[in-house]
């Protein structure tokens, strides 16, 4: 492992921790995803491709982390409460919730968008990544993340009332 | 042209090829509701630049670099595949054994443990400067050579003390010296040799375990004891 690359990874520190905010919705939840992340990281680093960029690689082993820890949580009967997966919440059901809502800020208006919606939303607006690269970290083809993130847009656009 | 909602975005994105987004831009050009829909995109993306948080550094990162920055030292003498260390037996040290497997050491002798003296002789200015302010974990290069501070410890007499290695041309010696009225004082050093062809089974530096031992030594301090008693 290079010092470049361990500087690199510091550098994303905190745009790793609030991906994970952004999945998690909890601080503590956040620490641990992004712990693991690092020490997932370090061990790997040698299958890290110098010629792409970092942040898609690194995101994409915090989003498995956070599928890891969702499932294995299922599966020991934890409530799901803070852990929305995309499957399991009806986004129609959402909308018409959200569309009664007057919500004032940005934040709030991506707060109030369907899980899948948002992290999509996040990693190409928010962290700017290309489709091509979110489409590796949501291992889900290219063609799906322009669709997810042009309804989400459409949906943010709504709220926010920007006509 | 018939442009969908995804062509459009993409070109608001800039993820269109060339020739298909000088396609869409004269499209949009002719079209007033091309035009309002393609702000939807565009407007989208501005707002939630300007209005998300920036990425904030957090406390709980101080840990991360320091594990971080350990794994990543001297990765340029390493002989084989670099691989992340396993705890040696003796776990008291959290950076010593990953820069110990980082060096490939063998040691070369020279192993003495020195009675605890008020003189700083054997450490210089430099040194010391390190001793007083480097976070473990770090490394700093010191005229010829590098030093890493590997890990703070409190000992059973009360003795705030610093392992730490040094390295150049070719040597690497670790240390361990612990702060006093006077100053810093030397109380264990080994000479170490880098061998690019040969690695030890484990990190361990043969000594150094039986001298925290003896000395009564704290498990390491974590960053902020470690900030704590560099404050003093």
């Amino acid at each position: 492992m290079t010092p470049a690359f361990g500087e690199a990874l510091i550098a994303l520190l905190p745009n790793l921790r609030r991906y994970a905010m952004s999945l998690s919705r909890r601080a503590d939840i956040a620490d641990d995803l992004v712990q693991i992340t690092v020490e997932r990281a370090l061990t790997n680093h040698a299958s890290f491709d110098p010629s792409t960029r970092l942040e898609p690689w690194l995101f994409r082993i915090l989003r498995n982390a956070f599928i890891d820890m969702t499932r294995r949580n299922r599966t020991q009967g934890t409530q799901l409460d803070v852990f929305e997966m995309p499957e399991v919440i009806s986004t129609d059901g959402e909308a018409v919730i959200q569309s009664r809502l007057m919500l004032q800020s940005t934040v709030e208006a991506m707060e109030a968008l369907p899980a899948e919606q948002r992290d999509v939303l996040h990693l190409v607006c928010i962290e700017e990544l290309s489709y091509a690269e979110a489409a590796e970290v949501l291992d889900i083809p290219k063609g799906t993340v322009m669709s997810r993130l042009s309804r989400a847009r459409l949906a943010l656009a709504e709220k926010l009332g920007i006509k | 042209m018939q442009i969908d909602d995804d062509t459009l975005m993409a070109f608001a994105d800039g993820e269109l090829e060339p020739a298909e987004a000088l396609e869409v831009k004269a499209a949009v050009e002719a079209d007033p509701a091309l035009q309002a829909r393609l702000h939807l995109f565009t407007k989208t993306r501005a707002m939630l630049q300007a209005d998300i948080p920036a990425a904030q550094p957090s406390s709980q990162d101080e840990d991360l670099i320091a594990r971080i920055r350990a794994a990543s030292v001297a990765p340029a003498q390493v002989a084989g595949p670099a691989t992340l260390p396993k705890p040696a037996n003796f776990n008291l040290r959290p950076f010593a054994t990953a820069i110990a497997a980082a060096f490939a050491l063998a040691v070369a002798g020279g192993i003495w443990w020195q009675a605890r003296g008020p003189d700083q002789g054997g450490i210089g200015a430099a040194q010391v400067a390190a001793l007083n302010e480097l976070p473990s974990g770090e490394m700093r290069t010191l005229g010829e050579g590098d030093l890493t501070m590997i890990a703070s410890y409190r000992m059973e007499d009360g003795a705030f003390c610093r392992e730490y290695q040094t390295t150049g041309d070719g040597d690497a010696r670790v240390a361990v010296a612990c702060r006093d009225a006077d100053g810093w004082a030397e109380r264990f050093a080994a000479d170490l040799q880098i061998d690019g062809g040969y690695q030890p089974a484990s990190g361990d530096i043969p000594g150094l375990d039986g001298f925290l031992t003896s000395a009564g030594a704290s498990a390491p301090l974590t960053a902020a004891e470690e900030a704590t008693a560099l404050s003093e």
